[in-house]
């Protein structure tokens, strides 16, 4: 490369610049740390012990959500609700995102039959409402996060498909595409040198927004008694949970919803973020 | 002997065989600037996607050979002559840059792609040569930090980098204001005694042409109509499109109105048994819609038409 006058400014230094992100990655962070407290199981109570004497408890200093109608600490187990949401929703998205990239790029740039098989395949999966493609594959595969995550990846494979394509259909006719073919660089060079990048920020912005359907959509499953299984803890199991104590006792309501907001939330400041600062031309100076 | 011989080139679409270009040839001398002229579908960009066997999907070369120094461009010495011998500069600068990838890094992978070590140094040249003012800053840029006229600097920049016998501008500046055009014609035609190259200038501005070139080549239809040297083609024009073509150019002359051509230009491959020009001409014989008229010489200018305009404008 070329030897810089100009002090070379990576994109994490534009990331931070941008109050969106900056805000979203603290609240996903705290999230993250939450969920790691959890995954150690360092929470200050067992999130499925139960307190007979400790029932529907408002918040305090010693239970600071409050508790539930088992008398279980709701701050421990939204913790470990996070976790299990994080976790199917990293999981599943990771997965559609993997496959959606793959065959976008190749149904996109290469075209011809196999992008109309792709194509008509993810039309077969867009007929389905979300939610319903996603109950009927959980209640087929089974209850573990493993398969609700399988189930959640499946849905959104043909969006991250559909989301892919449509760029590289027209990068692949941009001048500058067909000059490097033309000057007869690899097809893998053209495609990570010149066909990726150029959809990166939309793919960025696409894995963003889905982690936060993708926590929805867990959640909608497991409020449906389709994804995680009592006792365990899962935020929209708790929503659930909560509709027979939400109307005396508005603290095991309050807990698992705002720290759904919050993940949800955190994850579209992120993504815009994301978005702003990797896209050079989206930069301000 | 001739840098470039096109001959009897014809470009038809490979789904039903329509005529595109019909029997097109033309030739292009050491050092020598050509233009070719014509309105939207005439066959001009067609004709100069041939010769690098660039033509779009859909488009195929018919018959007709391409020979360059003497050599038919053969598909296996196209990766040796595109980009290095002869190069390519296209219409909108806009689609031509990688927006994700710095400027410099792409002059270099031209560099890459002719197996020649990417220097730095020769980057830097490249990008003063074409007056970018603080050439490393701009190397480090984006290129949508920069403007139009700016991006266009760069694709000659490119298209000249391996210094080609010959270069192919299809339509440079239509894309850029006129300000900017005359900073581009300019700089071109610096570039072109710098490095002795020859020009192939494809426009449908007939004031950008005559600044440009030479040598004339007027294309109507997919065929040509006329060829002539600048001073030939505006001072004693034969065929009346070219007539046409120059009446309708903005004069300076304030009291001189502008004149179109009535009608509007006929598909190239209804017309291959008969004048293209003959449903718009003012001088139409019954002959020009029965036998299509072939190209005659006449000293240095020849022009394909059976009731030639005599005496100049």
């Amino acid at each position: 490369m070329i030897k810089v006058k100009r002090a070379e400014r990576s994109w994490v230094i534009y990331y931070f610049k941008s109050l969106n992100g900056l805000i979203g990655f603290v609240i996903l962070a705290l999230l993250i740390v939450g969920s790691l407290v959890a995954l150690f199981h360092a929470t200050p109570y067992d999130p499925v012990a139960q307190d007979i004497k400790a029932m529907l408890k408002p918040p305090s200093w010693h239970h600071i959500f409050g508790t539930d109608q088992y008398g279980r600490d709701e701050f421990s187990r939204v913790l470990d609700g996070v976790r299990r949401s994080l976790a199917v929703s990293f999981l599943a998205v990771s997965i559609a995102a993997g496959a959606g990239l793959l065959l976008g790029v190749f149904a996109g740039y290469f075209g011809t039959f196999f992008d109309t098989l792709v194509m008509r395949v993810s039309d077969v999966f867009f007929a389905f409402p979300a939610i319903l493609m996603a109950l009927a594959i959980v209640s087929s595969l089974g209850h573990t996060w493993l398969d609700t995550s399988i189930a959640i990846a499946i849905v959104y494979t043909p969006i991250f498909v559909r989301v892919i394509r449509g760029p590289v259909l027209t990068l692949r006719e941009m001048d500058y595409v067909k000059s490097a073919r033309v000057l007869g660089f690899s097809t893998p060079r053209v495609l990570f040198k010149h066909i990726l990048p150029n959809v990166i920020p939309i793919f960025l912005v696409q894995i963003a927004l889905s982690l936060s359907w993708a926590i929805l959509t867990e959640s909608g499953l497991s409020f449906l008694g389709l994804g995680t299984q009592a006792p365990d803890a899962s935020l929209g199991l708790m929503v659930s949970e909560a509709q027979s104590t939400a109307a005396f006792a508005w603290w095991t309501l309050v807990g698992p919803a705002l720290a759904l907001v919050f993940a949800v939330v955190s994850l579209n400041l992120v993504g815009d973020g994301l978005r702003d600062s990797l896209d050079p031309t989206r930069r301000s100076v | 002997m001739s840098l470039l011989r096109v001959s009897n080139l014809t470009v038809e679409t490979s789904l039903d065989g329509k005529t595109l270009v019909d029997d097109v040839s033309f030739t292009i001398d050491e050092g020598e600037s050509v233009g070719i002229v014509g309105e939207s579908g005439s066959g001009k960009s067609l004709s100069a996607l041939s010769i690098l066997s660039l033509l779009p999907n859909g488009v195929r070369k018919s018959s007709g050979t391409i020979e360059f120094k003497g050599k038919e461009i053969a598909p296996e010495s196209l990766l040796d002559i595109r980009g290095n011998r002869i190069s390519m500069v296209y219409q909108d600068p806009m689609t031509s840059l990688n927006p994700m990838m710095k400027i410099g890094r792409q002059i270099e992978e031209v560099l890459e792609a002719h197996n020649i070590e990417a220097d730095p140094a020769r980057v830097l040249l490249a990008l003063s040569n074409v007056r970018i003012s603080d050439p490393e800053k701009s190397a480090n840029s984006y290129p949508h930090e920069f403007s139009g006229g700016m991006r266009q600097r760069v694709m000659i920049a490119i298209a000249l980098l391996l210094q080609p016998d010959l270069l192919i501008a299809d339509e440079p500046t239509t894309a850029l204001d006129v300000t900017i055009q005359r900073q581009i014609l300019n700089l071109v035609k610096e570039q072109k005694t710098l490095n002795n190259a020859s020009i192939l200038w494809i426009s449908h501005d007939l004031g950008v042409v005559a600044e440009m070139v030479e040598k004339v080549i007027v294309m109507y239809a997919g065929r040509i109509v006329e060829v002539g040297s600048v001073k030939e083609i505006f001072e004693n024009p034969h065929h009346p499109y070219t007539v046409g073509l120059i009446g309708s150019l903005v004069k300076r002359k304030h009291q001189q109105k502008m004149i179109s051509i009535p009608g509007t230009p006929p598909k190239p491959w209804t017309v291959t048994e008969q004048c293209g020009f003959a449903g718009r001409c003012s001088q139409v014989l019954p002959k020009c819609t029965q036998k299509k008229p072939e190209l005659i010489s006449e000293g240095r200018q020849s022009f394909a038409c059976f009731n030639p305009i005599q005496g100049g404008l």
